[in-house]
């Protein structure tokens, strides 16, 4: 059979000799390649195409989850003078309702309302926009770490308070919550919760006290 | 083999993925996906408090119960864009503004910030203020409260991705002055507030989104005497063009009153209300505006490609139609002749590897011939004793010819080998012909310049749903394609079923080559290229039977599509010769490749589109295009059939085809391409055969019974 294909071959030589042209590239299989390189080349090229079309996807994912709908705060002057006549009832209710819509920000907004209302917006005007005081606001989700050192660290006033509420509240409940919070305070409740829980509980506890708007806007 | 299995899969399907991701978030930003343009009649304002009704335009709400009403300072302009930005008109209207020291608030919706990230970065460069519109412009008031907590969310995203900047300043969609707000809006702009914005209404409506003429724009902007306004106009939403000519002249005049142009902060004396982002959330905006931006040019560019494709195979089909219509005139006319009679005998051979169910048939059904034939069987090695069963035939001029198993090209050069007459039928041991069909077949032998004669394969088992499809392509395939492929001179297969060659032709080109699976493909590819005509003989019928079942289907095809492209690959070359190699390089393997190979392998994007479409877009319009283009293949195949006077009865699973058939067709497609890239080897797979096809009319006696119509095996 090989001899025939040769003879094929030479019968053309005389026929038409220029006209057969190199149509005998592929000696062998077209395409085959025995090495398995080529194989591994697109296999390579495929886990990349394929890497960033998942990539794409889970981005798309991420950046459409979670968003934070809350705007930063603006001072406008003029309002401020206003709002210092009503200096009790102003600071807490301007980040209360944030609450309501958002559950997420039940821990952070409640806490800081108390302590730091007040302060917080006579201090504004100096820190410019006050910037921090909202930005903690504005992620409460992945920042609960952050909402909960600060009030501690700032709200001197608050942790006076908070201690004598939460004792009482100790044996009950709250144990868990805290546990909750940190896993290490649960194994000795006693000693760290007060610390821990006055970050926890205002939302509730304070309802004795100044807070009331707070507590409902935690509800 | 098994650990490339799951890539070949896995890939594509991602792709997919990808893409219907892509178009998925090219409608959302367009406001095709989630887009909600009712807008809600006006109702009683009784609730909403006296001070804000009369009040200024900027409602500071923030404070629960207790909100105010805040005016412009006097001398004050504060010009307001809605809408954009818009890739035509924002950078006039920002042109304008710079010329003549002007600072704005542009009211951006998140769709457009999304899509022209450029603009927005570019107003804020510029001094002016960003405040929300809303992601894609509803009437908030018809909107649940977690809608509006996304559309604010999904504005300030896009703004944090486009300048790495937050706003406080918002504007409801079809809002005006805020003494329009009524006991529906107000909630809202209560809630909005609730959340820390500043609501900015307008004084002065320029209602230039009416295009009522510069002059007009600029009487409804200006504001009384020295009084302090916010005016609304629009750099987006249709042609602004008179707003734009409106600015070059309220900018400078108002200027001249002694009016400054100051974006709502500085008018209000306040710090800006931009606030930078940073970490985490400024990463996530940029991730959103570069995959909305990928998506707009990934969703254009194929948008793009696939209307010149739908372009080209419509034109296909016109000229499928067109010369179709001609060659069959052509042949069909009464004096018609290829040249003098062709009455010479000539030799058939019959490649048969397991053969046992059809053998008996085809070789009957050669000995009805009204031509003079000498029948050769070359038996490749058979397991199941098809030689055997021939040779128990006797039937004269019959010869046997048994070779090692070496593949049907092998045999099929054995047979030309042994052949005594010059010209070759070949025909495959599952085929049934016509008592006429070798004398059809042989005529266009009459010229000298015919080198090969494909003839016409008809399904045999074209009851079944999966047989009606491939006796509709079939059908198609032979009545259009082939005589358009005649009349261009460019067949690119003489079917293995039914064909007939000169032996000079064959023997010129070297005969047979198993370097291709599709060696059928391959030998007429050469005879082209060697000079030779290669025509279609409509008359020349051969009954052959299509596989069975979805796997036969599928071994069958990915040979065929496997094959083809590598016979194309083989002769490439052909592209740049001279002479008759390179018209077939220049006319045939571009047909063959744009419309066999390539432009199949989009289908599944056409499908995509399809079904986004249908879901999302204009649904009706989705499917009337649909069944548009469906009725453009019904005309064809009915004239398909026509041409061959078969039933129109079976054109009725056409629809269905559409949905099932094709979709296999691509992946078989699919899955050559990648064995064709990767290298890998493809070994022959046989059909199982189950022998019930015949010519009709062709030795009734010989049908079997219809038990033994399932697949053997």
């Amino acid at each position: 059979m090989q001899i025939d294909s040769v003879e094929f071959r030479k019968l053309q030589a005389g026929g038409k000799p220029s006209e057969e042209p190199p149509q005998e590239d592929a000696d062998g299989p077209v395409f085959v390649d025995e090495s398995g390189r080529r194989s591994k080349k697109f296999r390579r090229i495929g886990w990349v195409l394929a890497l960033a079309c998942a990539g794409y996807a889970v981005t798309l994912v991420v950046a459409l989850i979670g968003g934070n709908s809350n705007a930063p705060s603006l001072l406008i002057p003029g309002q401020t003078e206003d709002k210092a006549d009503t200096a009790e009832e102003t600071p807490g209710p301007s980040e209360t309702p944030t609450a309501p819509a958002g559950t997420e920000v039940e821990v952070v907004a409640g806490v800081p309302s108390p302590s730091g209302s007040t302060a917080a917006v006579r201090r504004e005007p100096t820190v410019s926009v006050g910037e921090p005081a909202d930005d903690r606001s504005s992620s409460p989700a992945g920042d609960s770490a952050t909402g909960t050192a600060t009030p501690a660290a700032g709200g001197g006033d608050g942790a006076t308070t908070a201690p004598e509420a939460t004792e009482s509240t100790d044996p009950g409940g709250t144990g868990d919550n805290g546990g909750t919070a940190g896993g290490e305070q649960t194994a000795d409740p006693t000693d760290p919760v007060p610390t821990e829980t006055s970050t926890e509980e205002p939302p509730g506890e304070p309802a004795a006290q100044g807070g009331q708007l707070a507590g409902e806007g935690a509800r | 083999m098994r650990r490339r299995l799951p890539m070949r899969y896995l890939l594509p399907s991602l792709l997919l993925v990808a893409l219907l991701a892509m178009l998925m978030l090219r409608g959302y930003v367009h406001s095709e996906i989630l887009a909600d343009h009712r807008v809600r009649p006006p109702v009683s304002n009784g609730q909403v408090p006296p001070q804000i009704l009369d009040g200024g335009p900027v409602i500071d709400a923030r404070a629960p119960g207790e909100p105010k009403a805040l005016s412009v300072p006097d001398r004050n302009l504060v010009l307001t864009f809605d809408d954009g930005p818009d890739p035509v008109w924002t950078p006039k209207v920002l042109d304008r503004l710079k010329e003549y020291d002007a600072h704005a608030v542009f009211f951006v919706t998140g769709t457009m910030a999304s899509r022209h990230p450029d603009l927005v970065r570019r107003m804020v460069e510029e001094g002016h203020e960003i405040g929300l519109h809303t992601f894609n412009h509803p009437d908030l008031a018809l909107q649940t409260q977690s809608r509006i907590d996304w559309e604010l969310s999904q504005n300030q995203l896009a703004l944090a991705g486009a300048a790495g900047i937050r706003t406080s300043l918002f504007r409801p969609p079809y809002s005006s002055f805020s003494a329009a707000l009524d006991d529906k809006s107000w909630p809202v702009t209560e809630y909005i507030g609730s959340r820390g914005y500043i609501t900015a209404f307008n004084d002065t409506d320029s209602e230039d989104w009416k295009r009522p003429g510069v002059e007009a724009i600029i009487e409804r902007a200006t504001p009384k005497g020295t009084k302090g306004s916010i005016v609304l106009m629009h750099d987006s939403g249709g042609d602004r063009s008179q707003t734009v000519a409106a600015l070059d002249r309220f900018l400078p005049d108002m200027k001249d009153r002694g009016y400054r142009f100051a974006n709502l902060t500085e008018a209000l004396g306040a710090p800006s209300a931009h606030t930078p982002v940073t970490g985490a959330d400024l990463w996530k905006g940029k991730a959103w505006v570069g995959a909305v931006t990928v998506s707009e040019k990934t969703t254009s560019a194929l948008t793009v490609g696939l209307a010149a494709i739908g372009v080209l195979v419509f034109f296909r089909f016109g000229l499928m139609l067109l010369l179709s219509f001609g060659h069959a005139r052509k042949v069909r006319r009464r004096r018609f002749r290829w040249g003098p009679a062709v009455t010479e005998p000539v030799t058939v051979l019959v490649p048969a590897y397991n053969e046992k169910e059809c053998i008996e048939n085809t070789v009957r059904s050669l000995m009805e011939s009204d031509h003079p034939i000498e029948v050769i069987v070359i038996d490749d090695g058979s397991s199941d004793g098809t030689a055997d069963i021939v040779d128990d035939l006797w039937l004269p001029n019959v010869r046997v010819v048994r070779q090692v198993n070496a593949g049907k090209p092998e045999a099929l050069n054995n047979g030309i080998r042994n052949a005594r007459h010059d010209i070759i039928v070949m025909m495959d041991g599952d085929t049934v012909f016509e008592p006429s069909t070798v004398r059809e077949l042989v005529q266009p032998f009459g010229d000298p310049r015919v080198g090969a004669v494909a003839g016409n394969a008809k399904v045999g088992n074209r009851d079944s749903l999966i047989g009606a499809w491939q006796h509709i392509e079939y059908v198609m395939g032979f009545n259009l394609d082939r005589r358009m492929y005649d009349v261009l001179r460019c067949m690119p297969t003489i079917p293995g079923a039914v064909g007939a060659f000169r032996r000079e032709a064959l023997e010129r080109v070297g005969g047979m080559s198993d370097d291709t699976l599709a060696e059928d493909t391959d030998i007429t590819m050469a005879i082209h290229r060697d000079g030779w005509r290669v025509v279609y003989a409509e008359r020349a019928r051969a009954w052959t039977e299509a596989p069975e079942s979805v796997q036969q289907l599928w071994s069958q095809r990915y040979r065929w599509s496997y094959g083809t492209m590598q016979a194309i690959w083989k002769h490439r070359r052909a592209v740049i010769d001279s002479g008759p190699s390179g018209r077939f390089g220049r006319v045939g393997l571009p047909l063959v490749s744009l419309f066999m190979v390539l432009f199949p392998l989009l289908a599944p994007l056409i499908d995509v589109f399809l079904l986004y479409g249908i879901v999302f877009g204009p649904t009706q319009k989705t499917i009337a295009a649909w069944f548009g283009v469906l009725a453009i293949q019904a005309v064809c195949a009915a004239y398909a059939f026509r041409l061959d006077k078969e039933r129109m009865v079976h054109l009725i699973s056409l629809p269905l085809q559409q949905l099932l058939y094709r979709q296999l067709m691509y992946v078989v497609l699919l899955q050559s391409w990648i064995t064709a890239l990767t290298g890998g080897r493809l070994r022959w797979q046989k059909l199982r055969r189950t022998g019930v096809v015949e010519a009709p009319g062709s030795i009734p006696t010989q049908r079997q019974g219809s038990d033994e119509r399932r697949p053997v095996g």
